[in-house]
């Protein structure tokens, strides 16, 4: 398995406000990744970075070994990095087929795909997400956790090498955070896909979900391994609940 | 794309396939009912106006209060065809040669405006398309060119291309039936962005451009290009109304604000985004003008109340209360609730 995706000490400021400060790690092929931290630790903006929605201050972002730091976001897309948002961001007045279809359409797969072709892609991973029947329904009419669903149905149909999910299961009962995480796991074993998520404060799901924990705090990588060790590391204890008098 | 995509070709013609049959109905009611052509070629106007408004606002969410000015570049680009043929000759050559030049100058004003101005969101892009507007006419007046404030005649310069039967039949007949076809290119340009890739990718825009944008589609390149096509329909449409029909090119008529808000106001009420829905919101918007103008006011006025502009006194609330009860239009609202399989049908 080669290296998927480096990021070399990448460095963002807003304003005076440090947001990233010379983070720097690698991603292989075919891993599940959570990166975790608490609110404001600079987890999004590490995203926003990777994907292209923001340009770092310094440092180069790499993707299968080519430099990725100038490129639009549309043009990350098509070289295999989806992303999913923290808040489900499906295009509300769309059909639950459309959404998909459009990942299908403009992800890395869709130059030349057509419309039909699209629409039949779609409608096979509604079955893989297990949206069965929710095809022709607006999705601004479906419940959160179906938005989540959905928000995964639409980047893989993008054919990602890289997916990167911001928050899978923020602010769901155990039963549908199961469901996503299950749901991500089988998207990983099937179509080879590589996953970075970040989670806040379900330290359960991460260690359900991950073979590697990276541990941020303000701006930058505390500590990584695996669930096991970091979750249990004092450090991270400290960074979530703070220093015992 | 390299083939040709035929699922969405089909999918476009069945599509665009209600709101033809709506012209086609123009059409036949056009020629068959006697002494009011022109009140439908008046809707036809409006229907048009709406469709070729509805291909950029519709579809993106953005609202261009400048729409105008395409218009306005359409009529003047006519112009600027005849008077180059002027003395030259060339007949019948106006009119394809003046759609040219008009389709030429709305394109290039949409690509330059929509460069600067799409970067900018939601009310800042309106205040900015404004902007424009009111520039280019200041422009005209100020710098006193194409006739200045007083305006372009055309009149003359076409009877002498195609002679004085020739323009009676061109400024009436055949500027009416140019805009029918021009109703049927805007319903079939459309129907196609609409069932394609570039549609989606417009949808999606209009439903969260920042998602559309983290997602994959190129935003920039698709409003810009939905702003182009819109922009030369428009041209196409101001070259046929005041240009071929009207003969006269005056800028406190080609750059009217109001032709802007009307557009506004008729896709709002027919149903944004949708091919049927500006047929419908002209055919209430010029049947209650008309209803108010002919019927009611002169009951008013004989009873001493002066009634001018009384249609959008009788407008107004029904505009409200389409925006609040169905926010979508008539045609959404109908959409929204109809099951799928119609859905395919009333789009």
């Amino acid at each position: 398995m080669g290296e998927l995706l480096r990021v070399e000490s990448v460095s963002k400021r807003f304003g005076g406000v440090v947001a990233l400060d010379k983070v720097s790690f690698s991603v292989d092929e075919g891993e599940l990744i959570a990166i975790i931290g608490p609110n404001g630790s600079g987890k999004t903006t590490l995203f926003n970075v990777i994907n292209g929605i923001l340009k770092p201050d310094e440092g180069r972002v790499y993707f299968l070994g080519r430099d990725i730091t100038g490129l639009p976001p549309y043009a990350r897309v098509r070289l295999g990095i989806a992303r999913t948002f923290q808040v489900p961001r499906p295009w509300p007045g769309l059909s639950v087929l459309e959404n998909i279809a459009i990942g299908a359409l403009f992800g890395s797969g869709g130059r030349g795909l057509g419309v039909a072709e699209a629409l039949s892609q779609a409608r096979n991973i509604i079955r893989v997400v297990g949206l069965e029947g929710k095809a022709e329904v607006l999705a601004g009419q479906l419940t959160a956790p179906e938005k989540k669903l959905l928000e995964l149905a639409r980047a893989i149909a993008m054919k990602p090498r890289l997916l990167l999910l911001d928050e899978i299961v923020a602010g769901m009962s155990p039963k549908d955070a199961d469901r996503v995480v299950d749901t991500v796991r089988k998207v990983r074993d099937e179509y080879g896909i590589t996953v970075v998520s970040m989670v806040e404060h379900v330290m359960r799901v991460v260690a359900r979900f991950a073979e590697r924990v990276i541990v941020m705090h303000q701006g930058r990588i505390l500590l990584e391994g695996s669930p096991h060790e970091v979750l249990r590391h004092p450090k991270v204890v400290e960074v979530y609940l703070g220093v015992a008098p | 794309m390299t083939v040709i995509d035929w699922f969405a070709l089909r999918t476009s013609l069945k599509r665009a396939a209600p709101a033809l049959a709506l012209y086609t109905i123009l059409l036949i009611l056009y020629f068959a009912v006697p002494g009011k052509s022109q009140l439908i070629a008046q809707i036809l106007f409006y229907a048009v106006l709406g469709q070729a408004f509805n291909i950029f606002m519709g579809m993106t969410g953005y609202v261009d209060f400048g729409y105008v000015a395409f218009l306005a570049a359409g009529a003047y680009g006519f112009s600027i065809a005849i008077l180059l043929l002027s003395g030259v000759g060339g007949g019948w050559m106006f009119i394809p040669l003046g759609l040219l030049i008009a389709a030429i100058i709305a394109a290039s004003l949409a690509g330059l405006v929509g460069a600067i101005a799409l970067r900018l969101r939601g009310a800042y892009f309106a205040i900015a398309t404004i902007g424009v507007n009111e520039g280019l006419r200041y422009l005209v007046e100020g710098l006193n060119i194409l006739g200045g404030s007083i305006g372009l005649y055309i009149v003359k310069d076409m009877k002498e291309l195609v002679g004085r039967e020739g323009y009676q039949l061109a400024a009436t007949t055949l500027a009416d039936m140019l805009m029918f076809l021009l109703a049927g290119v805007a319903v079939l340009t459309t129907s196609l962005i609409l069932s394609t890739r570039m549609g989606f990718a417009l949808q999606a825009i209009r439903e969260d451009e920042d998602a559309a944008r983290a997602l994959g589609i190129n935003v920039t390149k698709y409003k810009i290009a939905a702003f182009m096509i819109s922009g030369v329909l428009g041209g196409a449409l101001g070259a046929l109304n005041w240009a071929l029909k009207g003969g006269v090119v005056e800028p406190a008529q080609v750059f009217l604000i109001l032709y802007t808000v009307e557009a506004i106001v008729i896709v709002m009420l027919g149903g944004a985004g949708t091919l049927l829905g500006p047929i419908f919101g002209a055919l209430i918007y010029i049947g209650l003008n008309f209803t108010s103008n002919v019927y009611i006011a002169p009951v008013l006025e004989s009873a001493g109340i002066k009634a001018t502009g009384l249609h959008l006194i009788i407008l107004a609330p029904i505009l409200l209360a389409v925006i609040i009860a169905a926010p979508q239009g008539l045609v959404g609202a109908i959409r929204s609730r109809a099951p799928s399989r119609l859905r395919e049908i009333v789009v």
